[in-house]
């Protein structure tokens, strides 16, 4: 009875180019999801944190006591609460500043807000590009691997005077792990990807409408007073 | 840094039970798969040990008749036809060993050993398990999964036999190039004579279609299975491919 060709087996008797593209991928494979799940986490709390301040923004709490709650608590702030935060303070010192002059005192404001703005679309975005790179290029290298290994075992075909399956068999099995690892790695990067990318765009609209009704009500606030 | 935690366990997790996956997976699949390489596999490596001349056999199972094994006729010729492979594989197998170490150099030397090694240890092990059925043939027939495996080495091991014997016996003209392929189909009559021997597809070349018919004809009989059904199953009737590979023209 024919032993079966363990895949351990396989991956070790591979030619040291094959298991170079193996190790490559398997750590982009493992960076990758390590983004995905930290994406995740990231793209959850920031929704919940959202939903959580715009409902207690809009329940008509004073936005002074908001912002000193903001600022008196310890963890990180980011989301909405980051572009309020920044806003409000902005708009005080303005006010302070330049009384009444409601324009100069917008301009102040929907610049920090921007700034605040574009801060959370770095952060949000920040591991989508690799995960892009995985995506495309991982079945690439994978390719390459097993390219490689099958020019491997026809060389040695070639060499051999016995042309039978068997001898090259093993060879373009082994090489074609490769390829296998380079598709293993790319498809969740690029659904993460797409995922990833379409969810922070949402979030980022919502982020915008935040920005511009909360103008809206600083300034509604200037010009009644 | 600490949110990277979670995530970094998640992940590894993840692959280790993918590859697990994978691992517990693998072996099922790939002993199906390479079982049925098994005849073709001994085809090849005796065709590599002939110095000159070359012979590949195919073995064309013929619509199966399913015959009954019937005990009375399997009794009247015990031993002899089983042991003829037992004592010839291990000798069949020394040219290959030194073959593969002649060819040292090339990087795939280390799996054609493995390969080899596996393969005299299978034709062994065929040699012993034929002769083990030889006597428990009746307790075997009712493991159908063994009788499985052990009859593919049972009839690898005759292939390889008639291989070489027809090799033994061919003298190709002068007139044979690389390249050339004739097919022959033979039909054999329980007893392993050859009865009808025909060109079924020929090489456009008579002499060389005539050397190979001869030399079937000269083998005259065939060790084949006393099994009736193995017999009619795989030996009835085959086809023999003739095919010079070493030649320099």
């Amino acid at each position: 009875m024919n032993e079966p060709i363990s895949i351990l087996e396989l991956v070790l008797n591979a030619s040291v180019v094959v298991q170079l593209v193996m190790a490559i991928l398997i750590l982009a494979s493992l960076v990758s999801w390590v983004l995905i799940f930290q994406r995740a986490f990231l793209l959850q709390s920031v929704r919940r944190s959202a939903a959580n301040f715009e409902d207690e923004f809009w329940s008509g709490q004073d936005l002074r006591s908001i912002f000193v709650d903001i600022e008196s608590s310890e963890a990180e702030v980011i989301g909405v609460e980051h572009i309020f935060q920044a806003g409000f303070k902005e708009f005080t010192r303005s006010r302070q500043q330049y009384g009444n002059q409601a324009e100069r005192i917008m301009q102040n404001v929907q610049r920090s807000m921007r700034v605040a703005l574009a801060r959370e679309e770095e952060r949000l975005e920040a591991a989508l590009p690799f995960l892009a790179t995985v995506g495309s290029t991982s079945p690439y290298i994978g390719l390459f691997g097993t390219v490689w290994g099958i020019m491997n075992s026809f060389r040695g075909l070639a060499m051999s005077n016995q042309a039978s399956l068997s001898v090259v068999a093993p060879g373009i099995s082994e090489a074609l792990i490769a390829t296998a690892i380079g598709l293993f790695a790319a498809i969740p990067a690029v659904i993460a990807y797409n995922r990833y990318s379409a969810q922070v765009e949402v979030i980022m609209n919502r982020f915008e409408t935040f920005s511009d009704e909360f103008g809206a009500i600083l300034n509604r606030s200037i010009t009644e007073s | 840094m600490k949110s990277l935690i979670l995530p970094t366990a998640l992940a590894l997790g993840f692959h280790g039970l993918i590859l697990s996956l994978f691992l517990i997976d693998w072996p099922e699949e790939a002993s199906s798969q390479v079982r049925p390489e098994l005849l073709f596999v001994s085809a090849s490596l005796v065709k590599k040990s002939a110095p000159e001349v070359d012979a590949a056999q195919k073995v064309e199972p013929k619509s199966p008749k399913t015959p009954l094994p019937s005990a009375s006729k399997k009794t009247p010729q015990p031993k002899q036809a089983v042991d003829a492979p037992q004592t010839k594989a291990p000798v069949n197998t020394a040219p290959q060993i030194k073959e593969s170490d002649s060819a040292a150099d090339s990087e795939k030397v280390n799996a054609q050993k493995r390969l080899d090694a596996e393969q005299r240890e299978k034709e062994v092990a065929a040699a012993e398990l034929a002769d083990r059925l030889a006597s428990l043939e009746e307790a075997v027939t009712d493991e159908i999964g063994r009788e499985a495996v052990t009859n593919d080495e049972k009839i690898m091991a005759y292939i390889g036999q008639i291989q070489r014997d027809i090799i033994n016996k061919w003298s190709r003209p002068p007139s044979a190039r690389n390249g050339m392929q004739a097919i022959l189909r033979v039909r054999l009559v329980p007893t392993g004579e050859v009865v009808d021997v025909v060109v079924a597809t020929g090489s456009r070349n008579d002499a060389f279609d005539r050397s190979a018919l001869l030399a079937v004809r000269r083998a005259e009989r065939f060790e084949v299975p006393t099994d009736t059904r193995l017999f009619e199953q795989h030996f009835r009737s085959f086809t023999v491919l003739f095919r010079p590979e070493d030649l320099r023209l």
